[in-house]
């Protein structure tokens, strides 16, 4: 969803978010839809900006998402609360599963297919009965196995009371919610949920997010204004990042890497195991295809694989956390950190820096030193004594990195929207941009390789890296790139406008399929337009930039209409079919196809594939049976529904199964990452970080900045004035803050925005602190992320750093452990 | 003073170790294999760097990647750990490990 369409929700529901301090300008949407008569629900540990704006705010102790949206599904329902119509004809619900599937709650936690010496599932028990294509349903949703029963069984539990137990939220806080969003949802009324990395990061995050999916599918608040999920990426262009991937495991456009031991040798092999025979991803061909020709250009041909084999395959898990772990090894040789300072961003920075000091080279880019890229002189360890300066043979390059204003391109926001930057004036001295340095770095890599005939350079040789440059230092024209990314016809480099017309014949070049459109034809970059909407207009602001894909605002936006292509209801109207066009239309591009009408019903004696295998009645086409996914056969490595687990380290016992943890969680057991076993007496308080308003990304680019410095003049943790009598601290006083991976000291801030919960019968303390601080700049402070560990989410291997224990005393470090700024 | 491959042989007896017990994940051993791994690349490296032009050199380096490739795929697997894989890389170590003995002998 667009972020402006925020404020027509009836209701927007923030968790895993302070939305109104770190999303500020998403969140006037938030507050222009309360002017109309919205609600706004925070549920979140601590007492913020967002929840002093809220309507409700229901504390829960951090890490028990999933017990509260579990308790939310089992209330809607067991109170007959959801949208029958909708969920019933959109999503799974009726398909039923094969006979040999175990749920989790008849198996104290754990799903059938799960291998205790692998961690790993199989997911063969959670497919769909005899793998029919189309599945075999049971519209009267009475079937044993069908996903409606299993899904009420799954979540039977998770009642009030067994909420206001896990969470600490109080069943009457809790009840008062979910009767708000009830109320808030159905043909007339839709709510929205936001959330960020409080949810992401934990060692269930993928989990967390799909049990708002379901939730939200099962209330149809998917593909309709003012409903969804707003999953609010951070700063800069984190949205962009993914999109055109800076991460190990995918290429542009959400392609899969290939994966040498997952059969992807060839491209055949991989083609033929990624692209499902049914649904919109059949074209995936087309996509790889055209990435690869967009890439190496002529050197791409039908007898070379169209480069394939240029391609490096993934063998391992090569996401940070092994990277930092290998790097430790002496695995990794160099690295180049852009638009990063892991020495305060990353978990257990004292590995981290062990890891950095393993290395040969170093490369820093940044508009100002950071911790990172002054590790060798000032780290952690070094201030410990624990290395010395003159004993660490990295070599590092401190490389002055443009900023914005100094740069031209394009920043991708959290509603997919692509919007393009000027430049503005030149940068000091010897400062680039990004771009500078990559298209610069590759020109040299290339002649480095021209003469060499091993065959693993001719991905080198063979890039197409000619892109136009100017100015006294060859900057070269952003609009280049975006024209690569949007793509081509190879034979006379003619820009496409749409990505249904990329081709699997090696005769079309595109570097992003998602993003096709954005440059359609010469000369018009659609990122810089900037027509708004007449107040009578539609309000899916269309000539405002361009959101992928297809300028589309609404993803899967057929759903905000009834399976007869009519809308749910004239107040919650965006697409509908138009007879008298035979085509669908409304207040947005439609997320379908165009011209598919709403009793187009397959003919499956004739094995229909693509599209064609998609009724007009299935909005949510990406998937392969059309509807949205209350319960996931397969795609998702620790479970087909979400289930609630304890956080990987916790003051209490997991009060619904046996089994603590998620059992297929990344635990890397090696020294110096030392996790807490449940209820440990030593660390037996809950410890939470996160952002502050005044702080930008890893903090440096406003420390450095006087008038920003000043608004955070140093570091603190939370605490509730129960907790801080108990331990004898009064505001503003020294506490240390200890874990197995370290120690820090950092002033209290004693506050009532933190409060004690009542978790199985206990009390648990809660402490948070801001992990935006390091010893640069003008305001500086303890370094959280030294107090976490590595570990990693099965789907994601992101870390977990909302959910931990610690312990915390009055006092300070010794004098040799303080941290001293610089 | 040519450089110490010693390494080579103590990831053998580590990889050894790993495939006679296969622990999941993030065994200790598997963690010292990696690590005495790149110890001996280190000094294939130092051997291709004093003589680039030396094609047996820079096999021996290539075949010591590979093998480390796949000790890491089991320390930090994508999806189920490939044993095959690592037994053959085994292989090719123990391969590498003969040619640099014997080219010792």
């Amino acid at each position: 969803m667009a972020l402006w369409d925020l404020q027509h929700s009836d209701c927007v529901v923030v968790m895993g978010s302070n939305m109104a301090e770190n999303h500020p300008i998403g969140f006037r949407f938030v507050v222009e839809a309360q002017r109309r008569g919205a609600k706004l629900i925070h549920i979140d540990p601590r007492f913020t900006r967002t929840s002093a704006l809220a309507d409700i705010h229901a504390p829960i102790r951090s890490g028990s998402d999933i017990a509260f949206l579990g308790g939310l599904i089992h209330y809607v329902i067991e109170n007959d609360l959801w949208f029958r119509d909708y969920a019933l004809n959109y999503t799974n619900l009726a398909h039923i599963i094969t006979g040999d599937y175990v749920d989790s709650e008849d198996n104290e936690g754990v799903f059938s297919g799960f291998d205790p010496v692998t961690k790993t599932y199989d997911h063969e028990s959670w497919q769909y009965e005899g793998k029919a294509v189309p599945p075999l349903t049971d519209p009267t949703l009475q079937h044993p196995n069908c996903v409606y029963q299993i899904l009420k069984r799954h979540y039977a539990r998770y009642t009030p009371e067994r909420v206001e137990q896990v969470t600490g939220c109080s069943k009457e806080t809790f009840l008062k919610v979910a009767q708000t969003i009830a109320e808030a949802s159905g043909r007339e009324r839709t709510t929205a949920i936001c959330y960020a990395v409080g949810w992401t990061h934990h060692s269930y995050g993928v989990q967390i997010i799909r049990a708002a999916a379901l939730f939200q599918a099962l209330m149809g608040n998917m593909g309709r204004p003012g409903g969804g999920i707003m999953a609010l990426r951070g700063h800069v262009s984190i949205q962009g990042s993914t999109d055109i991937p800076t991460l190990y495991n995918m290429l542009p456009g959400y392609l899969d890497q290939p994966d040498l031991f997952a059969g992807h040798a060839t491209i055949d092999d991989y083609l033929s195991i990624k692209t499902p025979p049914t649904g919109w991803w059949s074209n995936l061909p087309k996509y790889v295809v055209s990435l690869l020709k967009a890439w190496y250009g002529e050197a791409a041909t039908p007898d070379n694989e169209w480069g394939f084999q240029f391609l490096p395959k993934l063998t391992s898990d090569a996401s940070q956390e092994p990277m930092t772990l290998s790097m430790a090894l002496g695995v990794v040789k160099g690295q180049f950190i852009l638009g990063q300072n892991p020495l305060v961003g990353a978990v257990n920075s004292e590995l981290v820096e062990k890891g950095l000091a393993k290395l040969e080279w170093l490369v820093v880019r940044d508009f100002a030193m950071t911790e990172t890229g002054d590790f060798w002189r000032n780290g952690r360890r070094v201030q410990k004594g624990e290395a010395k300066p003159e004993e660490i043979g990295t070599e590092v390059f401190f490389l002055p990195a443009s900023m914005p204003g100094e740069k031209e391109g394009s920043v991708t926001n959290t509603s997919r929207l692509v919007q393009w930057h000027d430049w503005v004036c030149d940068a000091p001295g010897d400062s680039r941009s990004d771009l500078w340095f990559m298209y610069h770095l590759g020109l040299r890599l290339k002649a480095l390789y021209a003469d060499s005939d091993l065959s693993r350079d001719r991905a080198i040789q063979t890039l197409t890296w000619s892109y136009a440059s100017k100015g006294e230092h060859d900057e070269p024209e952003a609009e280049e790139v975006l024209k690569e990314i949007n793509g081509w016809t190879v034979s006379d480099r003619k820009q496409i406008a749409t990505f249904a017309d990329l081709k699997a014949d090696g005769s079309t070049a595109s570097g992003c399929w998602i993003y096709t459109g954005i440059f359609p034809e010469a000369g018009k970059n659609l990122a810089r337009s900037r027509v708004p909407d007449a107040p009578d207009g539609p309000g899916s602001h269309a000539g405002w930039a361009f959101a992928w894909p297809a300028n589309r605002r609404t993803l899967y936006n057929r759903a905000s209409a009834d399976p007869e292509g009519k809308p749910w209801s004239d107040r919650k109207k965006m697409i509908w079919w138009d007879e008298d066009q035979s085509k669908w239309t409304g207040l947005d591009v439609p997320d379908f196809a165009a011209d598919k009408r709403p009793d187009y019903r397959p003919d499956w004696s004739k094995a229909p594939r693509g599209m064609d295998a998609i009724s007009g009645a299935e909005p949510f086409m990406m998937e392969a049976t059309g509807r949205a996914m209350i319960f996931t056969p397969s795609g998702i490595k620790d479970g087909p529904l979400p289930t609630y687990y304890e956080p990987v380290e916790t003051p209490t016992r997991n009060a619904f199964h046996a089994q603590q943890a998620n059992p297929t969680v990344h635990i890397w057991d090696v020294p110096g990452n030392a996790l807490h076993p449940p209820e440990d007496p030593r660390f037996p308080y809950v410890f939470t970080t996160y952002r502050l308003t005044e702080m930008h990304c890893g903090g440096v680019p406003t420390r450095v900045m006087p008038h920003t410095a000043e608004l955070q003049p140093e570091a603190f943790v939370e605490i509730s004035p129960e907790l801080a009598q108990a331990l004898g601290i009064k505001n503003l006083d020294w506490t240390v803050l200890s874990t197995l991976r370290s120690e820090i000291e950092v002033k209290a801030l004693v506050t009532e925005r933190m409060r004690p919960f009542q978790i199985n019968g206990k009390t648990v303390h809660q402490v948070g602190m801001p992990w935006v601080f390091g010893w640069k700049g003008y305001t500086s402070g303890a370094v959280a992320n030294a107090l976490l560990a590595i570990t990693g989410d099965a789907n994601t291997s992101i870390h977990t750093t909302k959910a931990l224990t610690c312990n915390v005393r009055a006092g300070r470090l010794a004098i040799n452990q303080r941290q001293v700024s610089s | 003073m040519s450089p110490d491959v010693s390494g080579g042989g103590r990831a053998l007896a580590l990889m050894d170790q790993v495939l006679g017990k296969r622990p999941a994940k993030d065994d200790p051993a598997l963690a010292a294999c990696a690590r005495e791994l790149c110890v001996y690349r280190d000094a294939l490296i130092l051997r291709q760097r004093a003589a680039p032009t030396d094609s047996e050199a820079r096999l021996r380096l290539s075949h010591v990647n590979a093998v480390l490739a796949v000790v890491l795929a089991v320390q930090f697997p994508l999806d189920a750990l490939p044993w095959d894989e690592l037994t053959k890389a085994r292989i090719w170590l123990s391969e590498l490990w003969g040619q640099e003995t014997s080219t010792a002998a």
